[in-house]
Formats: structure tokens, C-alpha cells, sequence
């Protein structure tokens, strides 16, 4: 395979991840937009490190994305729950209390 | 994947007369079908010995009449019932997850025995972070029971499957804390050298008795695994006194029985994980196979080219020492569901967070810190037995010989390139 | 065709389909079962990138413990009432032409880089009989000679021993990750006190669902399925009057708008509720 099957294909999945962020109305929905997105640079920086002399650093790098993923989805859900308990609901259009 | 006695893998060999893509097809077919006997067979058994123990316990006799005196066709009865009934979805259900759900928990379950390794070079695959790749599939069972209670549209269903996501997600921490210390300190991530390093007399080799903190990681690691498997005392996500039936209320006929086969199949599976980890492997333990060394040569390429009748007896021999240990701890499984009265959720959960995570940390450390302090005050890294070392050495001259050549399609793919 | 490249074609399109799925689906469960599926043949896109330790830590963190967590949100989030979340049409309109060109874009540029040529141009030549070092990841560390096992070179790299050969095939040592790995993992415990935190934050509407938190239960129950609104935990007195004002909020148009001082019914509901609350 050639690392351009590999970027297609993480090309895709970041094209995804923003209709997801663009489109979704659920807080937790954007929240899986910004999943795919990462998956996409995870998927891109260890496709180099095979494919070119980036070698074991961008597989660390991917280490990084994931873990800070997996971060970032704990303080996401942390900040939809108290969403959720202001606005009732989880609907980000919702929270527009500073724009009125 | 599977080796045959001079280092070929199945699917090498069987490309050798198919090509390439064809052997490859046959390689995953026939590991596959082996595999799934493994996880279809024991469960089956497991469920009639779930019965007659739990009867003996209950000072009952269990089943005795289906198929002779100690009823040993109840669960292929209790198969053909299941296919029989009617499969249900309830209206309020989101159908169409609540379909597909029984099989994530099924798929998980099965996929754990792929990197298992049964005997000296019998494993499906054969990657170097086998023990990681264990530990990550076996804690993906719970999305299909989280969906499974989601999806069924029922508040007690819902109630299971939040419970059983609130304990995996804490419960994950010290499973994967406790397999660390073998892992460290064996050195290595894969289940093939962890298990090679435990080989000879049980007392000074297996991994169980190398220091004080192994011995205790592996009570932990089976008490964690129990939970992990939503086994009694901790199987607040069925807790039939308080929630119908838990995360499977609605489900019924073969639906149900996957999920059933997923739990027998994980049971197995952490025993599994745990016999490799601890408890010697396929070694029995007796230096047994030391003994009988020399046979692994004989009957060299007697049926076919690259097989070793000798060397494949012995690692039969081998896969029914390691089958008979997980089966026991299994057993063990059992014998606990059997005599511990279930946890409220919130003591599973104050078990977990507030003494099993500290203690395994604790683990962590002592065994970290015991090769230190031990040579330090008497000079050898080890109390007794053979020198740590050596056995990693010997165990990687075995992997040397059975594994020097590329064992996936992909490397032999390079390998053909270079 | 190879066996590599069926096996890439089957993860590949999985993975596309099922991000695809994601942004195309609207239920909000069956958007996680197909990250569930994207992300997982993400991880068999890894395993035939020889990273078997980032596949493994694929299925374990995002999809163990990522997904389990959202999924976990969903239910807990379930409550209230439920509005469809179906996007604007306009908005779908432009986030779909926008992606689309983002999509080509990107097309475009990997179509127009020579990678074949880049591949062939980093592949450093490899001391004869010295230490294995593999394409995948180039790491003279012990046990690394085997492909795809790139946990012994990520673990030493993670603490700072990160020997590689250079274009010469000199061995030559990086300085490591050390610093990186110990931020991260000081990173880990801020967001986890962090997230409990927020997460334990005090409500701020009484009477709210989260009352039912407090108790022991969850605002689950008045999930978006058809069950019983009003079984198990809205007995609080004060609940009935919030849903009051929040339906008459609703169906004034105005939004859902506790906090805004022209709406007083609201802030006495507050109050009153705030006091007869049990601590």
C-alpha cells in the first residue's frame, strides 16, 4: 500500500469529523466530530512514521493525540453534563445567553 | 500464527501450495474454526458445570437425567430450547441497536482468544503486545452491553448497562495495574515469552511465586477479573433481585444466549490471561517437559514437510495442562458466585476506586522495587530458583527458532520484497 | 491483489463508512455504535502500519474508554425534554459543500506529492549484521526486531532513550520524549481532578434533573424513550413548578431562559424551590 491510500483515507475521516462539528446539534455529537478529527491526525502521523523517516516519533506523537483525546473527552463530558444541568437540555444552540 | 516444528506458520506453509492470497484465506478459515471451538465448546461445558456446581453447593444434585447419569447434554438441551423460542424486541426498543447488540459482546469475547497462545507457538496471532491487545479487547465486551441496555427502551435494562459501564470503565484501571506486574517482570509484553520464562518447577519458576507482590497481584488481578466479567458478587449489572435481569431483561431466545456465551467465553478468557500471566502457562509445572525435551525432534517432517509428530504431542500435552489450569480457575469463578452474597453497586464501586487502585498501585511498586532491594541485601536477584535472566534468554532463543521469520502477511510481504 | 491489500481495502472502506455514518446519522447512540466501528478499523489501519502498540492502545483508550464515556454522557444527559435535534437545513447545506472541498483539497495535494519518490529517498541504508532496526520504526532498541513490535522503541523513547540510525546509517541517540511523557502524565491528573470538579459543580437550577443525582438515581428516567415521564424521581414539589415554567417558556418561543431577569416566575421558582431543598 501507498501512503497516499492512507491520507485519502484520513482525508475522509477529517471531512467527516467537521460536517459532524459543523452540523450536530447534540453536545456530545460535536463531541464525536472532534473524535474523528484526532483519529484522522493519529491516522496521518503514524502512516508517515511508516512511510517516510519520521520513524518511531510519530507513533509517539499518535500516542499523545490519543491520550489527550481520551482527556479531552472526560472534560468534554464533564462540561455537557453542566450543560445540561443549566440548560436542560444538550442542544448547543441552547446556550446563546450571551448573545441576548 | 499456528507453527508447525521448523518454524513455518500455517499460513506459510499453506501458501506454499495455494499462493499467496488463497493460503492466507485457508490460514484464517482453519484458526477461526479452532478458535471458535475453543470458545463455543467451553461455555457450553461451563454452563453444566455452573449447574451441577452450584446444585452441590446448594446441597442439590443439579442436573442429572439429559444425557446419562450426571446430565452432562443439559446444555446442548438448553441450546436447542434457546434457538426454539421466539425472538422478541420490545416496542419501545431502538431495534435496530437492539438486534446488533448481543453480537458486539459476542464479537468481543471471541476476539480475545485470537492473541491467546494455547501452547508453545499455538496462537491465532502472535504480535509482541499481545498482553496490551488482551487486556484492550476484553474490556470492549461492555459497549455491546451498554447498547444492549440503552436500546431495549427499558428503565431496569438501562439501569444495568449504566451500572455495568460506571464498573468497567473504574475497574479497567487495577485490571490492567495488575497485569503489569508480570509484564515488568518478565520484560516483556508478549503472552509467548511470559509464558516460556515460567517453564520447570512451579514453586521456583512460575511467575505467582517470584516475590510477595506477584503472589498478592494475582489475588487482586482475579478478583478484579471476576468483576470485569460481571461475575457474582459483583454482577450489579444483572442483579436479579433488584433489576429483573439487568441489562438482558428484554432480550430473549438466542439473543439471550449470546450474551450468555459472551460471559462463559470472558470467564474463560481472564482465566486465561491469568494462568499465562501467573500461573506457568502451558507448563505443568513439574519439569515434565525438560524431561521429554528430546522428543520434540522425533517424528520429524512425518506427515508433512516441516512437522513434528513428537513436538506436536507435546504441545497437546501442553494446551490441555494450560485449558485444565483456566478451566479451574473458571471453576474457581464459580464456586464464588455460588457462596459470596452480591455487593451493593456502591460498594463495588468504594471496592474499586478507594481499595483496589491503591493496592495495585502499591503492587506496582513493591514489584518494582523488590529485584532492587533483594540484591541489594543478599547479593541475587532471586531468593531461590534459577537466575531471571537465563530463563528470559533460553525463553527467547525458543522465540528465535520458532518466530524467526515474519509471522503476517504484511512482513512476508516485505520479507518477499527485500 | 495482495492480502495487504484486501485487508486494506476492507478497514479503509469501515472506517470511511463508519465516520461517514457518524455525520450522517442523527440518533445520538447510534452516531457512538459507529465511531464504535470508524474507530476500530482505525485501529486495523494501524496494525497494518506495523504499529501494533497504537492499535492496541486505539481499542483500549478510545474505544474502552472514550467511547464507553460518551455513551455513558448520552444516558446521563438523556433527560428533559426532547426536542429533535435535527441541523438547519442551510447549515447541512454549507458544512456538506465545505467538507466536500476540504475533501478534494486534500485529494488534490496527496495526488500531487511524489510520495513513492519521498519513500524511497528516506529509506536509510541499514548497517549489515548490526543491531535490527525495521522499516517500521527504525529503533536499534532491543527486541525491536521483530515488525510491528514497537513497544520496546516507544517505551524507551518515552523515557528519553531514542537511539535511530541516520541517512548514513550512523547510530545516532535523540534526546527522547521524557519531558513530553511527564507533562502528559501530570496533564492526566489535572484533567481528571478537573473533570470531577466540573462535573460535581453545584446546580444551579433547583429542582432540576439532576435532583434525582443527589438521591442515589439519575435524570435517566426521563430518557427519550416512552416510558413513564414522571415515575421515579420527580417527586420534589418544586419540580413541577420549574417544568411549568420552562414549558410556558417553550412555548412562548422565547427558548428555555431561567436565568434572565425578565422572567420572574422563573427566579421565584428559584428561590422557593432553593428553600424547601433538602441540603
Amino acid at each position: 500500500m501507498t501512503l497516499g491510500a492512507y491520507l485519502t483515507v484520513a482525508a475522509v475521516l477529517f471531512a467527516a469529523g467537521l460536517t459532524c462539528m459543523m452540523t450536530k446539534r447534540h453536545a456530545l455529537g460535536v463531541l464525536m466530530g472532534v473524535e474523528l478529527v484526532l483519529n484522522s491526525a493519529c491516522l496521518n502521523l503514524v502512516a508517515f512514521a511508516r512511510y517516510t523517516a519520521l520513524g518511531i516519533d510519530g507513533q509517539i506523537f499518535a500516542l499523545f493525540v490519543i491520550v489527550i483525546a481520551a482527556a479531552e473527552a472526560a472534560v468534554a463530558l464533564a462540561i455537557a453534563l453542566n450543560y445540561y444541568n443549566n440548560f436542560l437540555t444538550v442542544d448547543v444552540d441552547r446556550g446563546d445567553e450571551l448573545k441576548r | 500464527m499456528a507453527m508447525l516444528a521448523t518454524g513455518l506458520t500455517l499460513e506459510q506453509f499453506l501458501t506454499g501450495f495455494t499462493g499467496e492470497f488463497l493460503g492466507f484465506t485457508l490460514a484464517i478459515l482453519i484458526h477461526t474454526l479452532l478458535v471458535f471451538h475453543v470458545f463455543a465448546v467451553s461455555p457450553a461445558f461451563f454452563i453444566w458445570l455452573e449447574r451441577k456446581v452450584s446444585g452441590r453447593i446448594q446441597d442439590r444434585l443439579g442436573p442429572t437425567r439429559v444425557g446419562g447419569k450426571f446430565g452432562w447434554l443439559q446444555s446442548v438441551a438448553d441450546g436447542i430450547k434457546l434457538i426454539q423460542k421466539e425472538d422478541l424486541a420490545p416496542a419501545a426498543a431502538d431495534k435496530w441497536l437492539f438486534r446488533l447488540a448481543p453480537y458486539l459482546a459476542l464479537v468481543a469475547s471471541f476476539t480475545v482468544f485470537m492473541v491467546l497462545p494455547f501452547s508453545r507457538g499455538w496462537a491465532a496471532v502472535v504480535i509482541e503486545s499481545s498482553v496490551f491487545l488482551a487486556l484492550a479487547i476484553i474490556s470492549l465486551e461492555v459497549l455491546g452491553i451498554i447498547l444492549a441496555g440503552w436500546s431495549s427502551g427499558s428503565k431496569w435494562a438501562l439501569f444495568g448497562s449504566m451500572r455495568e459501564a460506571a464498573q468497567m470503565v473504574s475497574y479497567e484501571i487495577p485490571l490492567a495495574l495488575c497485569a503489569l506486574i508480570p509484564v515488568m517482570v518478565a520484560g516483556s509484553l508478549n503472552f509467548v515469552t511470559i509464558a516460556e520464562v515460567q517453564a520447570g518447577f512451579f514453586l521456583t519458576n512460575w511467575l505467582i511465586f517470584h516475590d510477595p507482590f506477584t503472589f498478592i497481584a494475582f489475588f487482586v488481578y482475579f478478583t478484579v477479573a471476576i468483576a470485569s466479567v460481571k461475575r457474582a458478587p459483583f454482577d450489579l449489572a444483572e442483579a436479579e433481585s433488584e433489576l429483573v435481569a439487568g441489562f438482558h431483561t428484554e432480550y430473549s431466545g438466542m439473543r439471550w444466549s449470546y450474551f450468555f456465551l459472551a460471559e462463559y467465553a470472558s470467564m474463560l478468557a481472564v482465566s486465561c490471561v491469568a494462568v499465562l500471566l501467573f500461573l506457568g502457562g502451558w507448563w505443568s509445572g513439574t519439569g515434565l517437559e525438560t524431561l521429554l525435551e528430546p522428543l520434540r525432534s522425533w517424528g520429524r517432517d512425518f506427515p508433512v514437510q516441516g512437522f513434528s509428530l513428537g513436538n506436536y504431542v507435546i504441545n497437546l500435552f501442553g494446551a490441555h495442562v494450560f485449558l485444565l489450569k483456566a478451566g479451574l480457575l473458571v471453576t474457581v469463578q464459580i464456586w464464588v458466585r455460588w457462596t459470596l452474597p452480591r455487593l451493593r453497586i456502591d460498594q463495588v464501586m468504594t471496592t474499586c476506586l478507594k481499595y483496589l487502585i491503591p493496592i495495585s498501585c502499591a503492587l506496582f511498586l513493591g514489584a518494582s522495587l523488590w529485584p532492587l532491594t533483594i540484591t541489594s541485601l543478599t547479593g541475587r536477584p532471586l531468593l531461590f530458583g534459577e537466575p531471571f535472566g537465563d530463563r528470559v534468554l533460553r525463553a527467547a532463543a525458543h522465540q528465535e527458532g520458532a518466530i524467526s521469520t515474519p509471522t503476517t502477511p504484511l512482513a512476508m510481504e516485505q520479507e518477499a520484497g527485500r | 491483489m495482495t492480502v495487504l491489500q484486501f485487508l486494506f481495502g476492507v478497514f479503509a472502506t469501515t472506517t470511511c463508512l463508519g465516520a461517514i455514518m457518524v455525520a450522517v446519522t442523527q440518533n445520538i447512540v447510534r452516531m457512538a455504535f459507529w465511531l464504535m466501528v470508524s474507530v476500530a478499523s482505525a485501529s486495523g489501519l494501524f496494525f497494518l502500519l506495523h504499529a501494533d502498540f497504537l492499535a492496541a492502545a486505539q481499542l483500549l483508550v478510545y474505544l474502552g474508554g472514550t467511547v464507553v464515556i460518551l455513551v455513558f454522557g448520552v444516558m446521563l444527559t438523556a433527560g428533559g425534554r426532547r426536542q429533535p435535534l435535527t441541523p438547519k437545513g442551510g447549515e447541512t447545506i454549507l458544512a456538506v459543500s465545505l467538507a466536500l472541498a476540504l475533501v478534494a483539497l486534500l485529494m488534490f495535494t496527496v495526488g500531487s506529492v511524489d510520495w513513492e519518490r519521498l519513500q524511497t529517498a528516506s529509506q536509510p541504508t541499514m548497517p549489515e549484521g548490526g543491531l535490527v532496526a525495521t522499516t517500521s520504526d527504525r529503533s536499534p532498541v532491543a527486541g525491536a526486531g521483530r515488525l510491528g513490535d514497537t513497544g520496546h522503541a516507544l517505551g524507551s523513547a518515552m523515557i528519553g532513550f531514542r537511539p535511530r540510525f541516520d541517512g548514513e546509517g550512523r547510530l545516532e541517540l535523540g534526546t527522547g520524549y521524557l519531558l513530553p511523557f511527564e507533562i502528559i502524565s501530570v496533564h492526566l491528573l489535572v484533567v481528571l481532578i478537573g473533570a470531577a470538579y466540573l462535573a460535581r459543580a453545584k446546580r444551579q437550577i433547583p429542582g432540576g434533573p439532576n435532583v434525582g443525582r443527589t438521591n442515589g438515581g439519575s435524570p435517566m428516567t426521563r430518557g427519550p424513550l416512552a416510558w413513564d415521564p414522571d415515575s421515579a424521581q420527580y417527586n420534589d414539589p418544586s419540580a413541577q413548578s420549574v417544568e411549568q415554567a420552562l414549558a410556558g417558556n417553550l412555548a412562548s418561543g422565547g427558548g428555555f431562559s431561567a436565568f434572565s431577569p425578565e422572567e420572574p416566575t422563573s427566579i421565584e421558582t428559584r428561590q422557593t424551590a432553593g428553600e424547601g431543598r433538602p441540603a
